[in-house]
């Protein structure tokens, strides 16, 4: 599969690296959900049942919260990408019909 | 609008969890036709998209803060039930590996933002098309289409969550979901308003990469 980069994809990147730099200045106010929960008094009720590795999109405690930020964004991309592109296959590979590839 | 673990019921997650599956694995065939189709550079950048604007939060009046949820968008580009599919793929990803959104609440997320943001969207944007509200009138009222069913997007979700989060015992009903949308009414204007310029900026530079387009001829 040759991936050609023609002028559009190279805008969409460029937007995309533009977005990631601007996860850095993510807002720390809460969401909608999370206002509403403190104002009706439930927000406490929250437990953890499941540890993920990258916690609140932090790879290391120490390191900036905006290099977390950056970093979590392009990693959540790669594991996208690869999941798109994954499942993509697993489709392709269950169509009955060859001329569709 | 990611629920956290802790925060429903059993029945709830029981339910919900049943409702996102039955209706995923009902729509395999449509996504599976879709998946085929589009190319894999456009699936890809999509997913990577939604999942990078979902981590911008912009701050909202009131000590609020809002991004993206990007249901409906989705479906603009590749139909609704591949939308469907793409957000629960993105909520699962933000929650197993970054702890947003918790595991016994994935189904009930899954319903609010993928299946609802997307489905009850791309609903919404039908029968305003049908009440007049389309391209071929004028690219404006088309805007303002896009503009209203990306809104109720989030709207429709976040009611759903208020219902869940009501009938977890949380507060009452009446309480969870008169707060919940409430606040999302405005958090969805900028669903809204980002839905609406993304939409018109691929509909000049790229139009063969909007869904909604084939269904036209």
């Amino acid at each position: 599969m040759s991936v050609r980069i023609s002028r559009n994809l190279m805008i969409v990147l460029i937007g995309l690296v533009f977005l990631i730099a601007l996860t850095a200045f993510s807002s720390a106010l809460p969401d909608g959900l999370e206002w509403a929960a403190a104002k009706l008094g439930f927000l406490s009720r929250e437990q953890e049942m499941y540890h993920a590795p990258l916690s609140d999109y932090t790879l290391h405690s120490r390191l900036p919260e905006a290099v977390n930020q950056i970093l979590s964004a392009i990693i959540g991309i790669v594991v996208l990408t690869g999941a798109m592109v994954g499942f993509q296959r697993l489709f392709r590979n269950r169509s009955r019909n060859p001329h569709e590839r | 609008m990611h629920i956290p673990d802790g925060f429903l019921t059993t029945p709830v997650i029981v339910g919900t969890y049943a409702i996102s599956g039955g209706t995923l694995w009902s729509v395999r065939k449509k996504v599976g036709e879709q998946f085929r189709e589009q190319t894999t550079v456009k699936l890809a950048m999509l997913a990577a998209f939604i999942f990078v604007a979902q981590m911008i939060n912009i701050p909202i009046s009131g000590g609020t803060s809002g991004h993206l949820l990007g249901g409906f968008l989705a479906a603009l580009f590749v139909g609704p039930y591949p939308a469907m599919f793409i957000m629960s793929l993105v909520l699962t990803v933000q929650m197993l590996i970054f702890q947003d959104g918790g595991l016994t609440a994935l189904g009930a997320n899954i319903l609010n933002m993928g299946i609802v943001g997307a489905g009850g969207g791309y609903l919404i944007f039908f029968f305003l098309k049908k009440m007049g509200l389309n391209g071929e009138r004028s690219p404006l009222m088309e805007s303002l289409a896009v503009f209203i069913a990306a809104w109720f997007s989030v709207e429709l979700g976040a009611l759903l969550c208020g219902l869940e989060l009501g009938l977890s015992g949380l507060a009452g009903v009446k309480l969870t979901v008169g707060i919940m949308g409430s606040v999302h009414a405005i958090i969805g204007l900028l669903e809204g308003v980002m839905t609406m310029f993304i939409y018109r900026a691929i509909q000049a530079l790229r139009p063969d990469l909007i869904y909604v387009n084939s269904l036209n001829r």
